[in-house]
């Protein structure tokens, strides 16, 4: 998969780096979805930058006589049961979803990738032993793995981060692993080999690169997932302790109150699944424009 | 075949005695004492120091795990310290509820996402193609609770036709059952649809470009013979494969339909021990989910054997 | 008297990105009852494309059958749309194609018998036993051991070799009036080549099928051939009789092919004399002979004008070169 063959322009005199690239901004902008999403993506990390800028008011502070508000000049969105601006916990909500998403799909990644790594390049018991131990942890289901573990370290934000991190470690893994195992075969492996490489050198300095296309087509995916999921288990009750904002646990406040303050549960869901779609759209436009091959894979 | 079917039997006991391990060490990553934590901060001393004999805390690890395991095995989990209830009675009575809307969902989910992805790719760049491939992006990134309560708004709240929550056994009301099983099942559905949706469409693509497919025509098939009798065979293998790894989602998506729906399932069951800090009743879930969740898989590793001959024949 | 088969003009573009590609640029030919004619060329000149293109199996986005006629039995065929019932009961039950890769043009989830069997259902309306015993007979004749056995066989439990004989067998089934079998050997080792040919060639007499090869290899169409078309950059270059073709050959591009084929009964020094140059670019055509930059005959008159219709020399021997290129092969230079 990472081992190409020579395209017809990198034989050409334009430098082959920028020519790459070049095709690559063409075919990843080449839809317009793409640039949507991409576009939806940025507006987030800039909204998530600068909330406290724009949210009309402080979200954290409570007013009781002016809880469950319909839609106003003053409140775009609202009051919730506690009388906090709807649209400004939107906002600040960002910083909850974006911070997750990251910090657990780093976790993930980062883990992930050097089991796999390892597993992959050392093969036998080694290999066996990692590949198990991932098995086990596929064989939970994420939510589930990450609801059990962040509830047992104590049900904090730090620590929704991080046992959603081990539970999508798998993903992360079995690609690194899939890819060392494909490029452990090329020749120029063997010739680092043969003039004395140590283990650590040749795994980073020649694998890793070549596996790097999938994995970041994998990152992107996984952060709509991540947030997705950081969603659920805020909704649940996991996750940023109240006062704190985050669009999952909104709509379990707003549940109650369906019948009269719709909007207070629909609001929040729908920045999740547009933030969400965002990220898949994205990825797929990258894996496109990456390598078209993994379309089946990833 | 044979020799392979082994080989993943093998696999799966280990993996599960992996999950063990995972589920076992659950107890014990708990910051402070577990039993504290467990028995809240009201407990007398004698309440902590019972507790702590009768889950075998004062022993070594390795007893400790053994102990627990052994217990596992005989389907022993313990006793919830909220209900007060053996754990393995309670998920009993939870586990086919989750079964059941599983069931449904995974129904639902296979029967109207592979033909859509076929049609989608067999009539690549049309109206309705991009429907469906739309449809499925969105399906992917909707989340499952906000779909469920969107739901409830509407057919429950503003319209009435459906109940707002709840569940009654089939045996007992059937008809009820039913009304109050569709919006979660096809809650449940929505991820797994539009993912094996997405992957049979690329894997249909896929498929027809192939040479055996230009054979099929060049014998004079109707294209309808050569979609269904020769492409489809070939484009399922990938999704097949691909529902292994929706199963989990399935089962993973019962933690939050159920809650929304209240419906008493192992997901919602979870969900409150949990919360209660009942750290049995949770690990008894994780096995019982593990147990499920590998046997699902293994039954869609065999079943690979019919789809595609070649494994059947790897000698 | 009518020919079986008569191609008259056929002529197929391809729409990529970009540029058009015209791979198919009027070629005419003919194929009567019971001969075995072959049409060569390199790589890329079109031959397989102009093939799938009289059984209308090319991908109509981004091909296109531009114009023509393919009058088989009488009928034009081009007439009929390509998934129209009459397009399918000529292919697999009139004309039969195999195609030249093996390994990947059989369908490896479903058994030999089933491919096999399904054609004779469609197009003989057999029930599933006499089906099946007459695809075993079919599977015996190409000359695959344990018959019965092996009916029930996948794809994969067979060689490269014996692939090409399931689909020997699967596209003589239905006793097809023309077989075209699209470089056939390509893939296979030179053992099995021999095999292969003699099957056909077996197969033809026996039902008095004609038979179209089209292939790259000229020691195949020598050997088997009674006619011989050569194409190039999508036309017909020179046709005529085996004997016409080998001993007296009239086109510079067929000059250049001999040449580069080594023969027994040659002085072992002689050198290999390959064609300089590349294949032309089909989406980029010029108006004039396109052989004219690897031409070792060229005169610069043959710049000025368009390239040069077919010209008959003698009986059915016509060749698309207006230069004199000489009666023995590699001799003589233009004047």
């Amino acid at each position: 998969m990472a081992t190409s063959l020579p395209q017809t322009e990198d034989l050409l005199e334009v430098s082959p780096r920028t020519n790459k690239f070049r095709r690559f901004l063409r075919v990843f902008l080449g839809r317009k979805v793409v640039i949507f999403g991409a576009v939806v993506i940025l507006m987030l990390i800039v909204v998530a930058m600068i909330a406290s800028l724009i949210a009309p008011y402080d979200p954290y502070q409570q007013n009781l006589r002016k809880a469950l508000q319909h839609p106003s000049r003053e409140h775009l969105l609202g009051t919730d049961p506690l009388g906090r601006d709807e649209l400004s916990r939107i906002i600040y909500g960002t910083r909850t979803s974006l911070a997750v998403g990251i910090i657990a799909v780093g976790v993930a990644a980062f883990f992930g990738m050097m089991l796999g790594l390892i597993a992959g390049y050392f093969g036998g018991i080694t290999n066996t032993l990692i590949m198990r131990f991932i098995d086990a942890l596929m064989a939970i289901p994420p939510i589930m793995l990450a609801l059990a573990i962040g509830a047992a370290l104590g049900g904090g934000l730090g620590n929704v981060m991080i046992s959603l991190g081990i539970a999508l470690i798998p993903t992360y893994a079995r690609l690194m692993c899939g890819q060392v195992l494909t490029v452990k075969q090329a020749d120029y492996v063997t010739a680092a080999e043969v003039i004395g490489g140590s283990n650590l050198r040749i795994m980073l300095v020649h694998i890793f690169p070549n596996c790097l296309s999938p994995l970041i087509v994998l990152i992107t995916l996984n952060l709509g997932f991540a947030i997705l999921a950081e969603a659920g288990l805020s909704f649940l009750g996991l996750g940023i302790r109240p006062p704190g904002a985050a669009w999952g646990a909104m709509v379990n406040d707003g549940y109650r109150y369906l019948l009269t303050n719709a909007l207070l549960s629909f609001a929040p869901g729908l920045c999740v699944m547009l933030v969400v779609l965002a990220f898949n759209i994205v990825g797929d436009g990258l894996r496109d424009a990456l390598d078209p091959r993994l379309r089946g894979t990833l | 075949m044979v020799t392979f079917i082994i080989r993943r039997l093998i696999q799966t006991v280990f993996v599960l005695i992996l999950v063990s391990f995972i589920a076992f060490s659950l107890l014990h990553i708990t910051p402070g004492d577990p039993v504290l934590t467990m028995l809240g901060t009201e407990a007398t001393q004698d309440q902590i120091d019972t507790l702590r004999h009768e889950l075998w805390l004062d022993r070594t690890l390795i007893v400790q795990y053994l102990h627990w395991f052994t217990n596992v095995l005989q389907g022993d989990f313990g006793k919830s310290i909220i209900y007060r209830e053996s754990v393995a009675a309670l998920i009993a009575t939870r586990l086919p509820v989750t079964f059941h809307l599983g069931l449904i969902a995974l129904i639902l989910s296979t029967l109207i996402s592979i033909p859509a992805g076929v049609i989608s790719a067999v009539r690549r760049g049309s109206l309705l193609d991009q429907f469906i491939t739309v449809s499925a992006n969105i399906g992917m990134a909707v989340p499952l609770f906000w779909l469920g309560i969107l739901g409830i708004y509407l057919f429950a709240l503003k319209l009435g036709w459906l109940p707002v929550q709840g569940y009654t056994s089939p045996f007992d009301n059937f008809w009820l059952n039913t009304k109050q099983v569709i919006m979660p099942a096809i809650c449940l559905a929505v991820m797994p649809l539009a993912s094996l949706a997405r992957q049979s469409r690329s894997s249909m693509l896929e498929v027809i470009r192939q040479d055996y497919i230009r054979t099929a025509r060049s014998k004079g098939l109707k294209e309808r013979a050569v979609i269904t009798g020769h492409a489809l065979k070939n484009a399922i293998i990938p999704v097949v494969t691909l529902l292994g790894i929706q199963l989990r989602n399935l089962v993973g998506g019962s933690v939050l339909v159920e809650t929304v729906f209240n419906i008493p399932g192992m997901g919602s069951f979870m969900v409150r021990a949990v919360f209660n800090k009942d750290f049995l009743i949770v690990q008894g879930c994780i096995m019982v989910i593990a147990l499920v969740v590998a046997l699902a898989n293994l039954a869609v590793d065999i079943s690979y054997g019919y789809f595609d001959p070649r494994i059947r024949y790897e000698d | 008297m009518a020919h079986l088969l008569e191609v008259n003009n056929l002529r197929t573009q391809f729409k990529m990105d970009g540029p058009t590609v015209q791979a198919v640029d009027g070629i005419s030919y003919y194929i009567d009852e019971g001969e075995i004619v072959g049409l060569v060329g390199e790589s890329g000149c079109g031959k397989s494309v102009s093939q799938l293109s009289v059984l209308q199996l090319i991908a109509t986005p981004p091909g296109k059958i531009m114009g023509g006629e393919v009058i088989f039995q009488g009928v034009d065929l081009l007439k009929a749309k390509a998934d129209s019932e009459q397009m399918r009961a000529i292919r697999g039950g009139k004309v039969g194609m195999i195609f030249q890769e093996p390994m990947t043009s059989l369908n490896p989830v479903l058994t030999i018998g089933q491919q096999i069997v399904e054609a004779l259902i469609l197009h003989l309306k057999m029930d599933r036993t006499a089906a099946r015993e007459r695809a075993i007979e079919l599977i015996k004749l190409v000359g695959i051991p344990d018959a019965s056995q092996r009916i029930d066989n996948y794809p994969h439990q067979f060689s490269g070799g014996m692939r090409q004989r399931v689909m020997i067998a699967m596209a003589l089934s239905c006793n097809p009036k023309l077989l075209i079998a699209d470089e056939p050997t390509t893939a296979v080792d030179v053992t099995t080549q021999a095999q292969l040919l003699e099957i056909l060639r077996d197969m033809v007499k026996r039902f008095n099928t004609s038979l179209l090869i089209v292939t790259h290899n000229l020691g195949v169409v020598a050997r088997y051939a009674q006619r011989i078309y050569v194409m190039y950059a999508g036309r017909i270059v020179e046709s005529g009789t085996a004997k016409d073709i080998f001993s007296n050959t009239r086109h510079p591009y067929t000059v250049g092919l001999l040449k580069s084929v080594p023969r027994l009964d040659e002085p072992k020094g002689r050198k290999l004399v390959p064609i300089d140059g590349l294949p032309p670019n089909l989406s980029n055509m010029p108006a004039y002979c396109a052989f004219w930059p690897r031409c070792s005959y060229r005169i610069d008159v043959c710049k000025e004008r368009s390239w040069p219709e077919l010209r008959p020399i003698d009986g059915q021997h016509y060749t698309a070169c207006d230069c004199d290129v000489g009666g023995k092969r590699g001799m003589s230079v233009a004047r």
